[in-house]
């Protein structure tokens, strides 16, 4: 392994046009039998939830396993889940552009459409999840009749805006990221419809010099304004459960904790996208293994940070000397979803530590197995935090188990299939990569006089 | 007054506005015998409880 140079962002130093066209390649070929058979899929997953939903408006919350004192399960599960998916879009996106680290440009636009995806699936769980969603709108403050306010008191509201502050911002930043490619589509394509819808997409990009500068400082932009959402959005996530007084909510660990496990469980759903992504569409050498490398070590980094606060919060919870905290604690551990548990910490903190190894990082296989694992982690450390919280509260009076109905994992699938639907339809209506910053990092796009100073 | 309150021949319960001192509602939570529950969560609900004396 040679360390002097390092190693070029796209491998076989392709032409500009053949950048173009493996990138515009799912876009202009009749989909293959596998892209079918995929969207097939994804869409009977999506079936299956529309008709659990469908059972939910007609018979009402009675048709999922929600009882009192657990109030919250698979909706807010699922919310938390996938808005947590969102943040590593964010992440690679924007931070990583802040911080000049020129290897996201392979994944930057991928993942910044799967965080639009997962805040549209993330969106509908509080919708679909009050009693009476037809009042949904009353969560924005709009002036009424009765002349009442929302709670500003409410967390709830909080994310009200969180969301959709996250989502107006995201879907401004990856459409301003879009335009340039939108333009090489709009030049490229053939087909009258599509140039019609590119044309006016693009908004009359022509490529000249002072197109490029306002482009790069509006880019700048807003990767500064998406940049702090990435913690503050799931930090006020995190308030819905820390500004309650429920023993195993009430900490301040959440907010960091919250965003920590967001990026780390985003990171995941992330690999296991791409990994599919470049083998179908034969991007192996833009999203090459080194690209997969450095997203393990990060996973890596976010998944010390969980592991740390799963030791923190029992902890605390002993050296507080709270009766109810400990015996929250131990329940977690040792309770009804004690093997949920247990799984989630094998996920989450056991598995992640085999990616310190290079020979795992680079192995495409044995990485695509450790992000599943690491969404099902995930998933499971949110339901565990809200269900072990709910159903062991302060009076054994109020204790109840909660047991999930089909209904519920209907909609938990039926959000996968929207998910998964968007992006099979995402890969081939928009590029997956983008091509004209790729076409910015690959060698010879800086060309300089010092030899080596082409990419840092 | 609710027609509760008002029918009942014990006084077992009185509404008010616990925010004005000088009503009964008040009166009673300051009370000795006034309890919430899960008190030392110190979350102050609308029900005060009074506690029974048995010894008179």
């Amino acid at each position: 392994m040679d360390y002097t140079k390092a190693p070029p962002l796209v491998e076989g130093n392709p032409s500009l046009s053949k950048i173009d066209e493996s990138i515009a390649k799912p876009m202009e070929k009749f989909p293959s039998k596998k892209y079918f058979m995929a969207l097939s899929v994804t869409l009977t997953m999506l079936l299956i939830g529309a008709v659990a939903l469908g059972y939910t408006f007609y018979y009402g919350i009675g048709m999922w396993g929600n009882n009192i004192p657990v109030g919250w399960a698979f909706d807010i599960t699922n919310f938390v889940f996938w808005i947590g998916i969102g943040h590593a879009g964010t992440l690679i996106s924007a931070v990583l552009f802040l911080f000049r680290q020129r290897w996201r440009t392979a994944i930057a636009r991928f993942a910044e459409a799967m965080t639009i995806f997962a805040v549209m699936c993330a969106g509908l769980f509080p919708l679909i999840h009050l009693g009476r969603p037809w009042y949904a709108a009353f969560v924005f403050p709009l002036p009424t009749q009765h002349g009442v306010w929302i709670n500003w008191n409410s967390p709830l509201i909080w994310d009200v805006f969180a969301v959709s502050t996250y989502f107006t911002v995201s879907l401004m930043f990856w459409y301003i990221g879009l335009i340039p490619d939108l333009a090489t589509m709009r030049d490229r394509t053939t087909n009258k419809f599509k140039k019609m819808i590119y044309s006016v997409l693009s908004l009359g990009w022509r490529f000249s010099n002072k197109h490029w500068q306002h482009y790069e400082k509006v880019y700048v932009i807003l990767a500064g304004l998406a940049t702090p959402l990435v913690l503050s959005v799931h930090s006020i996530v995190s308030l819905d459960f820390a500004v309650s007084i429920l023993p195993g909510w009430h900490t301040t660990i959440f907010p960091p904790y919250f965003v920590a496990g967001a990026i780390f469980s985003g990171f995941g759903m992330v690999m296991t996208a791409l990994i599919i992504v470049r083998k179908v569409f034969n991007l192996e050498y833009i999203i090459t293994a080194d690209h997969l490398d450095k997203m393990a070590k990060v996973t890596l980094v976010v998944s010390m940070m969980v592991a740390y606060a799963y030791v923190l919060e029992p902890f605390i919870a002993w050296y507080s000397g709270d009766p109810v905290d400990w015996f929250l604690v131990l329940m977690r551990a040792t309770g009804h979803y004690a093997f949920g548990f247990w799984v989630m910490v094998s996920c989450n903190v056991f598995i992640p530590q085999l990616l310190w190894f290079r020979k795992i990082r680079r192995n495409i296989g044995v990485l695509f197995v450790i992000s599943l694992l690491i969404n099902v982690g995930m998933w499971l450390e949110r339901y565990i935090i809200i269900v072990t919280s709910l159903y062991r509260d302060f009076l054994p009076s109020s204790w109840h188990i909660y047991v999930p109905t089909l209904t519920d994992f209907g909609i938990l699938i039926g959000s996968f299939g929207l998910f998964f639907t968007l992006v099979l339809l995402f890969a081939r209506t928009l590029p997956v990569i983008s091509m004209s910053e790729i076409k910015g990092v690959t060698e010879g796009a800086h060309p300089s006089h010092h030899p080596g100073a082409e990419h840092e | 007054m609710t027609a509760c309150q008002e029918a009942c021949p014990a006084n077992a319960i009185t509404f008010g506005n616990a925010n004005d001192p000088t009503s009964e509602v008040a009166k009673m939570r300051e009370a000795p015998l006034g309890y919430y529950a899960l008190e030392q969560l110190d979350i102050k609900p609308n029900v005060t409880y009074l506690a029974k004396l048995r010894n008179i």
